[in-house]
């Protein structure tokens, strides 16, 4: 039963993007992009936040297949339960190798997995309405924004930058985490077929 | 045809999303603070290419995967007409976003030379603006590569993340072999510099080398397996240029051009600055006077110069300059690039001496006691307490001999004072 699951969805291709992710984040763990000037870098930005791109694109490419049109609109029961699992199947592995590599490179690790719940939300809701293979572009699009604009003075960040700061509270974990959830009962009702 | 590449690719819509990255980035960024300096007005249209570049890259990388994928190319291209589906991809997101790139650079410097004159022109400053369309191509070769190893659903993030890695690599260690990769300036004013040749020729030979490099990548025929050929050679041309780029870009990427100002004005003491900034001036020049009136009424002839003067900066000495003498980004703050400067951070510039490489080495204990005691003495001439410019609480001023003394020394160089030169 498992087999022809794991075939019929990106399987292969989110466990390499999860694994090649995992090892190169940790090989850059501890590194921090600096900047060399004020208006183009004006905060230091943690590498180890930015791997969660990569990882939440691991989750869509995961879930996507190429065979779900024959069963879109279908909400039979144990087909949107298997969705489900499988969704918080991939989330689970990918929030491990966030941990992982936010332990190594000493970095906050509530922070990093509310990235990463933040950043699936997006790559899922793009596989849902079949665009997985642009489903990096958001999140790329808010990290490179908030790399660039994570300050307006050089000591603050602008409030939508939140995604570099690396204090995180349990609010924002249950915001983003809630956020995740909620796109992982949209996979489920709705799947997410890759033409 | 182009209605049909408009709806099947996704290259050339990088172009819209590059206009607002060029508003924001290039237009408004640094305050406009770049505008009457033309060598930095140049790199500053390329601060928008970091942003888009992620982007370009991974589009690029996408369509050139879609459309390698032999059985689905009628879908992406409509009728190919004969047409390399690829060669396509590639003219269609580079053609437009090369177009909107000299576009801008064109209306920046349209704006920022209005009121400027006696501009050092040269063809050299065209450079960077050359280098800048240079990344511009390495990232679409990039994404081009990639889009030929890589499968559709991953050749986008793969290109993207790549590209990111390279432009913002370069934008958090520079000084290493992702220089080449450079498409902004020091971030600050470049007034009395120009673009130093060996720098860019070879910046831009090594991007020419990258970008030929990664199109020989080549599709594989029918009964290869893997799909896709790569040269031998490319492996012997990355590792080459792995070597050598950090041995060629070390070198200063500009170099001073006339460091003197030759735009003089006022009496007593004359003030001379680039002539770009004559719109600039009003941020320092007030409380230039208002020192060194202080200090001749007072009777410190030794801090009351007859001739202030801007001198290049970026790392450029200008061994003739002395004391008395500013940069163009002296009273430059990237928040507040308007702002008038303060008294007490005037003073301190001028009484920096530029012309004894006090910056290359760790001057002693005793240039620092120099520097307090003489703006300490400069500042309450002016009546304002040491204190609340964070130096050390001076109770009266340095004598005018004593003063006259320590700025002599400055003058000279002296050992004792500003260290030893390297």
């Amino acid at each position: 039963m498992i087999v022809p699951w794991l075939a019929v969805h990106g399987a292969r291709t989110a466990g390499v993007v999860m694994l090649a992710s995992g090892a190169g984040a940790s090989a850059v763990a501890s590194l921090q992009l600096t900047g060399i000037a004020a208006s183009v870098f004006p905060r230091p930005v943690p590498t180890v936040l930015l791997v969660t791109v990569p990882l939440a694109f691991a989750v869509a490419a995961g879930i996507s297949n190429e065979t779900d049109r024959t069963l879109e609109g279908r909400r039979h029961p144990r087909l949107m339960v298997a969705r489900f699992v499988w969704f918080v199947a991939l989330v689970a592995v990918a929030a491990g190798v966030t941990a992982l590599v936010a332990a190594a490179g000493h970095s906050p690790v509530p922070a990093a997995l509310a990235n990463l719940a933040w950043f699936t939300t997006l790559t899922s809701a793009a596989a849902v309405v079949g665009l997985v293979r642009l489903a990096w572009l958001v999140p790329l699009l808010h990290a490179v924004g908030a790399m660039l604009f994570a300050s307006t003075d050089g000591l603050e960040y602008a409030w939508w930058a939140w995604i570099l700061r690396t204090d995180c509270g349990a609010g924002r974990l249950l915001c983003c985490a809630a956020g995740c959830l909620a796109a992982g009962v949209w996979y489920a009702r709705r799947g997410a077929h890759n033409d | 045809m182009i209605g049909a590449v408009l709806r099947t690719h996704v290259g050339p819509w990088v172009s819209v999303i590059a206009v607002p990255c060029y508003v924001v980035f290039s237009v408004l960024g640094a305050g406009k603070a770049w505008q009457h300096d033309l060598t930095w007005t140049t790199t500053q249209v390329g601060t928008a290419v970091f942003p888009y570049g992620v982007l370009l890259a991974g589009a690029v990388a996408l369509d050139i995967s879609r459309v390698s994928q032999v059985d689905r190319r009628h879908l992406v291209t409509g009728a190919a007409r004969g047409r390399s589906p690829l060669r396509l991809a590639v003219l269609a997101a580079l053609g437009p976003i090369v177009l909107l790139h000299l576009v801008v650079w064109v209306a920046m410097m349209a704006w920022s030379s209005q009121g400027a004159h006696d501009f050092p022109w040269s063809a050299a400053h065209l450079l960077p603006l050359a280098t800048q369309v240079g990344v511009l191509c390495s990232v679409v070769a990039l994404g081009y590569a990639v889009g030929i190893a890589f499968a559709p659903l991953v050749a986008g993030i793969v290109a993207a993340l790549v590209a990111l890695g390279l432009l913002a690599g370069y934008l958090a260690l520079p000084g290493t072999s992702l220089e080449v990769f450079g498409v902004v300036g020091e971030g600050g004013t470049m007034l009395g510099l120009a673009p130093a040749v060996p720098y860019y020729g070879a910046q831009l030979l090594l991007l020419a080398l990258i970008t030929v490099a990664l199109f020989a990548v080549r599709q594989g025929g029918p009964g290869e397996a893997s799909g896709r050929r790569w040269r031998p050679g490319l492996l012997a041309v990355a590792a080459v240029l792995v070597l050598v780029v950090p041995t060629v870009l070390h070198n200063a990427s500009y170099r001073a051009v006339d460091g003197r100002a030759t735009d003089c004005r006022g009496a007593q003491p004359v003030v001379c600055d680039f002539a770009e900034v004559a719109g600039g001036r009003a941020r320092y020049e007030g409380a230039v006077r208002r020192l060194v009136e202080a200090a001749h009424d007072a009777g410190y002839s030794a801090l009351a110069p007859a001739e202030v003067r801007a001198v290049a900066e970026n790392g450029v000495a200008d061994r003739e300059a002395g004391l008395f003498t500013f940069t163009p980004d002296s009273f430059f703050d990237p928040y507040a690039p308007h702002a008038p400067a303060d008294v007490a951070s005037v003073a301190g510039e001028l009484l920096i001496p530029r012309h004894c490489d006090v910056y290359v080495d760790e001057p002693p204990p005793a240039y620092w006691e120099v520097s307090d005691a003489l703006l300490g003495t400069w500042l309450l001439l002016v009546g304002i307490d040491p204190g609340d410019a964070g130096l050390p609480p001076r109770g009266k001023p340095l004598s005018p001999q004593r003063t006259a003394e320590l700025v002599d020394q400055l003058e000279r160089c002296d050992p004792a004072v500003v260290g030893a030169l390297p």
